[in-house]
């Protein structure tokens, strides 16, 4: 990682006139209306797109200015609450959040006032309940909606008055109704998929266990003694990375990932293999130096000989758990999709490697194209980083 | 708080993305309208030390017709469907789905791509793609690839794309004339993300029939035989099967979400025409 990102030069209008700044890359819109320009009515809340209280517009569009980078807003036009005094909309809603005490403590108020003006700009009809959802995304604490819901509806019949000339308004889409047709069935040529069972979910317990089986094609004798051999299997292990071996304790790095979300964790582990029942134990923990998230976890395998001696099937019982920053990203059941995928990716690389084949260093063929993490504990503000 | 210090790179076109990527390997990540990348920037979640900066980017913003299909451009914000300044090729799906994405400040700067790319089982692209069939292209250094929707996304978060790939373009067949659709999601809030998803997609002229469960902890699954009964035989038919088609697919859920999730199709199936 750069220590030093230089700082570029940032041009774009603001509330009319052309401003310019100096900006790192990590730079949101909000605070550099903020800090740079001291126009502190585009207020902070979540600081994570939620809470709605940074709302501004672009280019007469609303925007959420704390996940929108300012950067991003080169050449742009942006509009925040201090630049709204010459627009008839934003003057009457100001007037009716007075008058229909919209107002209280005013944290979210900036926001709301952007949200109201483009609600009432881009609708011809309007309902309480169209207003309500429409302002889905700009939370008020101080739960002051009745009286903003009364102010649009007192903005928005006015509506023809304040906005004379404005364009026609898109009609927010509804669903067709096919009522008029009826239905011809017909031969079905296309469309069709591999049915699949989803993975088990985790539902909402907080039960971290896996059971997985995979099935190899090989003996359970030729498995078993790859399995027991450290060397060799680790590197199997997607994202897997053995250090060294001493005894019965190793040293293993293991990178996983989650979309944008990346780890390495390093640690120690120990293992132990009971050759005459073909079963074993590997557990460990580790941490991630860059997060400070920690994990740990446990696996205990067998191999089970089937279907006489031509293939054999291994079982797993995992357990994990993560602690720290990375743990937040999460929500019940996801683990289970992702050590589902991972299980898959060993069983191919396990696969491969008894054939007389290779695993590419750091976890396998699939790991350039799939990576994969395993922290999932159920938190309370899992939904906060479900967005599009 | 606020995210890590990274460079800022923004991209002209796919192909400068594709190779600011190349250059910069495990340490960049691309964005697009930062919907999803932008709140796991401020929280530190994602630590990138190189962003590459998509949403210029002239060829991943434009729209494509021919008489079959339509390729939208990655950068395609879901604003721009809700307005319909982009064409639709689903009789009306693309602008309904869009029109209830999140809130409208997170539609005016999130991308198709970039919803499809993070790959959040539950999120409405991923969903309602699946059910139209469509086909992503994927950009690289060796040029384009294609996969089919099913086929791109392995589980929760995890995609077909390399580190050094984006998703140029989703192409959407048209539906024909005599087409149908259903679509509802069960949310707690407006807003959020589905709890429970069903999607059906009818196209007698082609022959077309598809019919799946999402907002699961994976990709969405097809319910076959509900497909092949509405097909053959029409909705109600289609009603008559869903509850055991539904525990097959998810044998190993709760029944409690089972149910969200037969309630979610069986309502989907209403709008195109089920009755019980």
């Amino acid at each position: 990682m750069s220590t030093k990102p230089s700082l570029s030069e940032l041009t774009l209008d603001v509330n009319g006139e052309a401003v310019s700044g100096q900006v790192e890359g990590r730079t949101s819109l909000a605070d550099f209306l903020r800090d740079d320009l001291d126009l502190t009515g585009t207020h902070l809340g979540c600081e994570h797109g939620v809470c709605g209280a940074c709302t501004v517009e672009m280019d007469g569009q609303p925007v959420r200015a704390c996940i929108t980078l300012a950067r991003a807003c080169e050449g742009r036009s942006v509009r925040t609450i201090e630049g709204g005094d010459d627009d008839p909309v934003m003057a009457a809603l100001q007037e009716a959040f007075m008058q229909f005490h919209g107002l209280q403590c005013g944290f979210c108020t900036p926001g709301m006032l952007v949200a109201c003006r483009d609600i009432i700009l881009r609708h011809r009809t309007l309902s309480d309940e169209r207003i309500r959802i429409a302002l889905g995304g700009n939370i008020c604490r101080c739960t002051g909606y009745v009286g903003i819901v009364n102010a649009v509806r007192s903005v928005f019949e006015r509506r023809d008055q304040l906005l004379a000339d404005a364009t026609e308004p898109t009609a927010p889409p509804e669903e067709p109704a096919w009522e008029g047709t009826p239905f011809r069935p017909f031969k079905r040529r296309a469309g069709q998929m591999t049915a699949v069972t989803a993975p088990p979910s985790d539902g909402d317990d907080d039960d971290q266990t896996l059971r997985e089986s995979i099935t190899v094609r090989k003996p359970a004798d030729e498995v078993w003694a790859f399995l027991s051999d450290v060397e060799r299997v680790v590197p199997c292990v997607p994202g897997a990375r053995l250090l060294s071996v001493n005894g019965n304790e190793l040293e293993v790095e293991m990178e996983v990932s989650l979309g944008a979300i990346r780890a390495r964790f390093r640690g120690n582990g120990r293992f132990h293999f009971d050759d005459q029942t073909r079963k074993g134990r590997m557990e460990g923990e580790g941490r991630d130096a860059r997060s400070g998230s920690s994990a740990s976890g446990a696996m205990d395998f067998a191999v089970i000989a089937d279907d006489g001696d031509q293939r054999c099937r291994i079982e797993f019982v995992a357990s994990y758990s993560v602690t720290g920053p990375l743990s937040q990203f999460s929500r019940g059941g996801l683990v289970k999709s992702f050590v589902g995928a991972m299980a898959r990716m060993f069983a191919d690389n396990v696969q491969t490697v008894l054939s007389g084949g290779q695993v590419s260093e750091g976890g396998g063929a699939g790991l350039s194209v799939v990576r994969l993490t395993l922290n999932v504990i159920k938190s309370w503000f899992q939904s906060l980083f479900r967005r599009e | 708080m606020k995210p890590v210090k990274f460079d800022y790179l923004p991209a002209r076109d796919g192909a400068e993305a594709v190779r600011l990527l190349t250059e910069h390997g495990d340490e960049a990540k691309c964005i697009a309208g930062g919907q999803s990348l932008g709140p796991m920037l401020n929280l530190r979640l994602a630590r990138p030390a190189v962003l590459v900066d998509l949403h210029r980017a002239e060829d991943l913003t434009g729209v494509e017709e021919s008489r079959d299909a339509i390729v939208y451009g990655g950068a395609v914000r879901h604003a721009d469907f809700e307005d319909r300044r982009v064409a639709d090729a689903a009789r009306g799906m693309l602008p309904f789905v869009a029109s209830r994405i999140a809130y409208r400040a997170v539609r005016n700067r999130g991308t198709l791509g970039g919803s499809l790319s993070h790959a959040d089982p539950a999120a409405d692209w991923v969903c309602v793609m699946t059910g139209l069939g469509a086909t992503y292209l994927l950009r690289g250094k060796k040029g384009v690839r294609e996969v089919p929707a099913e086929k791109f996304i392995h589980a929760a978060f995890m995609t077909e794309l390399a580190p050094n790939e984006i998703l140029a373009g989703v192409r959407v067949p048209r539906l024909s004339e005599s087409a149908r659709w259903g679509y509802y999601k069960f949310c707690k809030k407006v807003g959020e993300f589905s709890q429970a998803t069903g999607v059906v997609v009818v196209d007698p002229e082609r022959g077309y029939c598809r019919v799946l469960v999402g907002a699961l902890d994976s990709p969405p699954v097809p319910l076959e035989p509900v497909a092949e009964a509405l097909a053959a035989e029409g909705p109600t038919a289609a009603l008559a099967v869903l509850d055991a088609a539904v525990d097959t697919a998810l044998g190993d859920y709760p029944e409690v979400n089972r149910q969200l999730y037969k309630v979610a199709v069986r309502r989907a199936l209403a709008r195109i025409g089920a009755t019980r």
